[in-house]
């Protein structure tokens, strides 16, 4: 007889794998990929998201074999992340900006310990990197269907100081009556990063992550309605506000990320106002018309303070002070 | 809504237990040896008091309690004491134990196993008798009988809770116990009722144990008692069973932390304790047998056996047609709590609830932690399982004495959900052990 196994309990487990995880959503990103890849042109977009995935997963194998790691580049997670950046990025950014986006983001996470280690979203650590050293390749936007080159609304509405007439000039570009213009936004008729491109397919994705308990709501939520609610104080148009940008793209895939959010419901409701109120603050008051990869930077920063809190077992009773 | 669960955490699993579910207990052969260990309960191990050449027959106390926590333990065959020396232990890794040769002759001990004179329910004899005949619980942790139905005088205990619950997937023991034994598993508590003034009575089980259910109902007319005794439908959960789940679900009271049910009036018993009471006090039979479920993919026809205890791994094997495949992992208990076995010459004991053999045995290799937070969302004791590890494997002892690792009631579902595959219960152990030595250091 073999000998037997020994073992602490318990001798079952879940199917539940990290690479399931991962790849889970990886395909809640496709329906996402598939409709960019159909609207811009596909052969700008399918070699920014080949080359942004497996530059990412090509480096994080390179780099634990050079430092002798435990291989994992193929648990699912250095692709994600490379896609994750890629689809952040514009629709006709130079090929080389997602191979230095990938391989940037792989090392943020490798030199913290690898996968679960690492402070910060790696793909925004990418995205960051690009915005700041490129700040013309990589805020060069085009319209979908049309391929004109074109200002974001948002920065439109911006540049014309949140008025009533950069309102409309946005309204203008976007079919003229405001109706047409919040439909165009939806579905994605306006220019923006790849990934920003059709909002229903970023419901869709994140739907298949909640419904399959992947993710959890309460980053993404208060997140929202911090926006919404900070969008109307400071009199700007809520529906713009939401629907142009990266915040839907980051609500749904960023914020969500488990490694650099708080851990406990009540933290993560205040890891998303957190990232909600920077987001504003930068879109209001700084000089870029786009703050969210900032905004969630900081508050990856700020998420391990947030989980300060024990949490109390089932029984606990408070100590009375002792007089 | 009418089924009940326990307040927070706790997943559903695949309970495995059509296997054996509709087989009856069945009795083994009497085995040619047995070794009886004398460590079976949670106090200190007996003291032999029988030596090598001596016979004994069947119900013969071999083992006296030492101290406060210690349980008598009794022969479970009649033949010749052949060695009183170390054996293997199923849960130790050896343990003083009395091997018997069986002479095959069934000899009872005087005045053991037979229905006379057993009526005059006094307290004191009732408690002096379920010690004298070494009746330990049979859920698992093996807690003498006679100390839980002892609560300090101080204490207000009105609830006996009967713990049919059995949420260990693929184990049917008490399952069978509750069909086959219902009328004894009731006059248990007409027992257990003398002991203590219990003013209402209820017996937990999981809702997809339906015919469990019904017997209960039936039989329950037929017992008259007169305080109430209902029978609760509880939500299939893991950990269901678990004594703090338990009495929430049934009761909506919460044990405090670090204390004990009685400190809020509950007692809750197993079924097949509760059965072994029974027996202990109407036939003065002493705790030699238990209900062992036998199951997993290598045994060649799973059953539910009645088993004496001491009975070696391989006779029970053999007595379910030997194996079919060659197996990777064998478990005394249930998969998710369960101790594995280094070979097949480990004895059954009071606490061994189940036998399952598997072929494969996961076997994982842990990923680094993703802090996805499952194993905080599914704890059914509300801790943190990931925290307490991380300071644990940083051998950051105030960091992890912060986070209350000794509420962890060990069930495994932080180490069942993590898709890291790490075993996060394994280290929450030895964090607790840790603590523990370092209490009794001071």
């Amino acid at each position: 007889m073999k000998l037997l196994h020994v073992s602490g309990s318990p001798h079952i487990r879940s199917a539940l794998s990290t690479k399931i995880i991962m790849n889970s959503v990886t395909i809640a990103l496709l329906p996402l990929v598939i409709v960019s890849v159909a609207v811009y042109e596909w052969n700008h977009i399918i070699p920014i998201l080949l080359i942004g995935s497996f530059t990412a997963v090509i480096s994080e194998g390179i780099f634990q074999k050079m430092f002798h790691l435990k291989l994992s580049y193929f648990d699912g997670s250095a692709f994600l992340t490379g896609l994750l950046l890629a689809l952040t990025l514009g629709p006709r950014t130079p090929l080389w900006m997602p191979m230095i986006g990938s391989v940037v983001a792989i090392f943020s996470k490798q030199v913290f310990g690898g996968l679960g280690q690492n402070p910060f979203n790696p793909a925004l650590i990418g995205r960051a990197v690009l915005l700041l050293s490129w700040p013309i390749e990589s805020t060069t936007w085009i319209q979908p269907i049309k391929v004109l080159t074109t200002a974001t609304p948002l920065s439109v509405y911006k540049m014309n100081e949140f008025g009533t007439v950069g309102l409309q000039k946005v309204f203008d570009t976007l079919g003229g009556t405001p109706s047409l213009a919040y439909k165009n936004l939806f579905l994605g008729f306006r220019s923006g990063s790849i990934g920003e491109v059709w909002i229903p397919a970023l419901l869709i994705g994140f739907i298949f992550l909640v419904v399959r308990k992947i993710v959890s709501l309460q980053a993404t939520v208060s997140f929202l309605i911090t926006v919404i609610v900070l969008s109307y104080l400071f009199k700007l148009d809520i529906l713009l506000m939401l629907m142009s940008g990266g915040i839907l793209f980051a609500a749904f895939f960023m914020v969500t990320d488990y490694v650099t959010s708080p851990l406990l419901p009540g933290s993560q409701i205040i890891y998303g106002v957190g990232i909600g109120l920077i987001n504003m603050l930068i879109r209001k008051y700084s000089g870029m018309p786009e703050g969210t990869t900032f905004a969630i930077l900081i508050m990856n920063l700020i998420s391990p303070l947030l989980d300060f809190k024990i949490k109390n077992p089932t029984g606990f009773v408070k100590e009375k002070s002792k007089q | 809504m009418n089924q009940k669960t326990f307040k927070q955490g706790g997943i559903k699993l695949k309970n495995s237990k059509k296997v054996t579910e509709d087989l009856p207990i069945e009795l083994i052969p009497d085995p040619d040896f047995v070794v009886i260990p004398l460590s079976q309960h949670f106090g200190a191990p007996s003291k032999p008091i029988v030596k090598k050449g001596d016979f004994v027959k069947i119900g013969q106390i071999i083992g006296e309690a030492i101290g406060k926590m210690g349980s008598n333990v009794h022969s479970s065959v009649s033949g010749e004491v052949i060695d009183v020396a170390n054996y293997p232990h199923p849960i130790e890794l050896e343990s003083l134990a009395i091997k018997i040769k069986n002479d095959q002759k069934s000899d009872w001990f005087t005045g053991q196993n037979s229905e006379s004179n057993r009526l005059p329910f006094e307290r004191e004899e009732i408690i002096k008798n379920i010690l004298d005949n070494g009746i330990v619980g049979l859920g698992g942790a093996g807690f003498p009988t006679h100390i839980k139905l002892s609560p300090p005088p101080t204490s207000f205990v009105d609830t006996l809770i009967i713990n049919g619950a059995e949420c260990e997937p693929y184990l049917t023991a008490d399952y069978r116990l509750m069909i086959e034994n219902t009328k004894q598993i009731l006059e248990g508590i007409r027992i257990l009722l003398k002991v203590h003034p219990f003013k209402t009575v209820y017996i937990g089980i999981e809702k997809h144990n339906h015919k469990a259910i019904q017997a209960f109902e039936s039989a329950l007319p037929s017992l008259k008692v007169d305080v109430p005794v209902k029978v609760v439908s509880l939500k299939e959960k893991y950990p269901q069973g678990a004594e703090k789940n338990l009495i929430y679900a049934i009761t909506k009271r919460i044990v405090p932390l670090y204390k004990l049910p009685y400190d809020i009036g509950v007692i809750v018993q197993n079924v097949g304790t509760l059965f072994s009471v029974y027996e202990s006090y109407m036939l003065n039979k002493p705790l030699i047998e238990r209900v062992v479920t036998v199951s997993g993919d290598c045994i060649s026809t799973p059953k539910n056996l009645k088993v004496k205890i001491g009975t070696m791994l391989k006779d029970i094997i053999e007595a379910c047609g030997g194996l079919t495949k060659e197996p990777e992992k064998i478990i005394f208990g249930g998969p998710m709590m369960g101790i594995s076995q280094r070979s097949l010459e480990v004895p059954v004991i009071k606490g061994t609830s189940g036998v399952l053999v598997f072929e494969k045995d996961p076997a994982l290799i842990s990923e680094n932690c993703i802090r996805c937070g499952r194993c905080i969302q599914n704890c059914p004791s509300g801790l943190m399982p990931l925290k307490i590890v991380e300071y644990y494997q940083a051998e950051d002892f105030e960091s992890y004495n912060k986070y209350y690792p000794l509420a962890c009631i060990e069930c495994g579902i932080c180490a069942y959900v993590c898709p890291a595959k790490i075993n996060l219960v394994n280290h929450i152990k030895l964090a607790k052990h840790e603590i523990q030595k370092r209490r009794v250091n001071k």
